[in-house]
């Protein structure tokens, strides 16, 4: 069975289609990243389906039914942003909450996480740091265990040290207690040893929704000699390109063959993967240039 | 895979989430009725039977539409949405507080009314120079409490539906409430109307009649002020 299933949905805000004819399934008990550039539509799509939002066109499938507004889906989907509680509460009157809200959320491990964060619980919302405010959110919503459990840029503010401990708890939380995570981050090389599926939107579109395994092998860096290269570019799809004086850099969709990379090779091309990163960076490049671009002169 | 009883556990969840947010507005009207009456006592002569369930009443009427000015905006909606809950439960919730909360400040101004007794009894013993007035009788206090409680009721639900509307539709509703405030001052036979009409509603023959005309008001506001929440999308 699918947790989540899109049929041509389109999400709009005034004339603008902040989330464009996306269609796509994901099935049960993974770890999705959802990846895209800052205004993409993540957060958007992510809010649709914890039922805030309602479709402009299309259908939202979650766990079976529409989330809009239908307590017995969204009791099953717990959504983590950077918003969500009020400045004014105090942490233990949310872990009670979270207790009377949540029927499998795992209070003893909870407070048990906080302790160890040194997130004192008689503390308001408001007093916490911005790392602490995101540990806490990330406690909660994470013990909460719900099938469908949707992380909006979990890592904001942490340091280096707690994400890895973040990512570590999410690994060893989701082995035990096994169901569809959605995680939405700019972190993609910390997230690529956790990600099982990798969704992959800009300006609203769909770009992909694959494994990640096809995602790891989904393009190749070809360094060489303009000469040798350049007659790859009318064959073969580019994502990506440099030059510098007479070498060339190309990011290639990996569908050349095993008779291609070895003539490439042996004319002294250098060939590597490229990294999960990369392929969605290069696939959502603006084609506007660099940044340096903008202020050179 | 759904859970059972989750709109039971949902319901309990958010009606914790407002017990913990009117702790601080129930502190904040005992705070207010102790100023006001520490200050009638240390100021005045004389003291009143009825100065804390008038100032109840008033405090009441001034702190129910502010509490609903607060909750029924997007940001405080939003909060509420941390924790699963549908747009029925949250205009469930919001009718109870509108219930439930003058029924609070009502019993804790009575509660106030008894120690203002008490204190006005003890001036009295202690000095000749003080004059207290008992005016209310059993009958009197039954009233008047069923219909301060109406009143506030009436008022809550009122401004719960007006700016339910107006956070969700700011543009239309500052005209449709600009335009009514602006024929009221310059539309003469307008104000007429409007006046006889307020009139209509408060002369009543009786006490139970007066009741049920703000109940059935009441329940309009309810009814108008579900629409635009059971529409809203949560930003």
């Amino acid at each position: 069975m699918n947790a989540v299933i899109l049929q041509n949905l389109v999400k709009r805000f005034g004339k603008k289609n902040v989330l464009d004819n996306i269609s796509l399934e994901l099935p049960e008990n993974c770890i999705v990243g959802l990846i895209g550039r800052n205004g993409a539509g993540k957060t958007t799509l992510l809010k649709t389906l914890a039922g805030y939002l309602r479709p402009t066109e299309g259908r939202v499938t979650v766990l079976g039914q529409e989330p809009f507004d239908n307590i017995r889906v969204l009791s099953d989907i717990v959504f983590m942003d950077d918003e969500r509680y009020n400045d004014s509460a105090v942490l233990w009157d949310l872990v009670n909450q979270a207790a009377l809200s949540y029927s499998r959320f795992d209070k003893v491990t909870a407070l048990k996480l906080l302790d160890y964060f040194n997130i004192p619980v008689k503390a308001k919302i408001k007093k916490l740091s911005k790392g602490m405010k995101t540990l806490f959110s990330l406690v909660i919503a994470l013990l909460s265990r719900s099938p469908l459990t949707m992380l909006d840029e979990p890592t904001i503010g942490l340091d280096a040290a707690h994400r890895k401990e973040f990512f570590s708890l999410l690994l060893r939380d989701y082995t035990n207690h096994p169901r569809t995570i959605i995680v939405s981050s700019h972190l993609i090389s910390e997230l690529e040893g956790l990600m099982e599926q990798v969704v992959l939107i800009d300006q609203g579109k769909l770009i992909f929704n694959r494994a990640i395994e096809d995602v790891q092998s989904y393009a190749l860096y070809l360094s060489g000699h303009r000469r040798v290269l350049e007659e790859l570019e009318g064959r073969h799809s580019i994502i990506y390109k440099e030059s510098m004086g007479e070498m060339l850099v190309l990011g290639v969709v990996n569908n050349l063959s095993e008779e291609e990379l070895q003539g490439l090779e042996s004319s002294g091309v250098k060939i590597s993967a490229m990294s999960v990163q990369d392929v969605c960076v290069n696939l959502t490049a603006t084609n506007k240039g660099g940044v340096l671009d903008v202020i050179a002169k | 895979m759904l859970s059972q009883n989750s709109r039971l556990r949902a319901m309990k969840s958010l009606l914790y989430s407002y017990y913990v947010d009117f702790k601080s507005f129930y502190g904040i009207y005992i705070g207010i009725m102790t100023g006001l009456l520490l200050s009638k006592l240390a100021l005045s002569s004389s003291a009143s039977g009825s100065s804390s369930l008038s100032a109840g009443l008033v405090n009441g009427m001034f702190m129910l539409p502010i509490a609903m000015i607060i909750i029924t905006s997007n940001s405080e909606l939003l909060k509420k949405f941390s924790f699963h809950v549908d747009r029925n439960m949250l205009v469930f919730s919001h009718i109870i507080l509108i219930l439930v909360l003058p029924v609070i400040m009502l019993l804790t101004s009575c509660g106030f009314h008894l120690l203002e007794t008490l204190a006005a009894e003890i001036a009295l013993t202690a000095t000749g120079n003080f004059f207290y007035t008992w005016v209310i009788t059993k009958d009197s206090f039954l009233v008047g409490f069923a219909l301060s409680y109406i009143i506030m009721v009436c008022v809550g639900g009122i401004t719960w539906m007006v700016f339910a509307w107006f956070y969700r539709h700011k543009i239309a509703t500052s005209v449709v409430c600009g335009t009514f405030l602006l024929a009221l001052i310059y539309l003469r036979n307008f104000r007429d109307a409007f006046l006889n009409l307020i009139n209509l509603i408060v002369y009543s023959p009786s006490p139970g009649m007066l009741f049920l005309k703000f109940s059935a008001i009441t329940l309009i506001s309810f009814a108008v002020g579900y629409i635009p929440i059971k529409r809203m999308e949560v930003k």
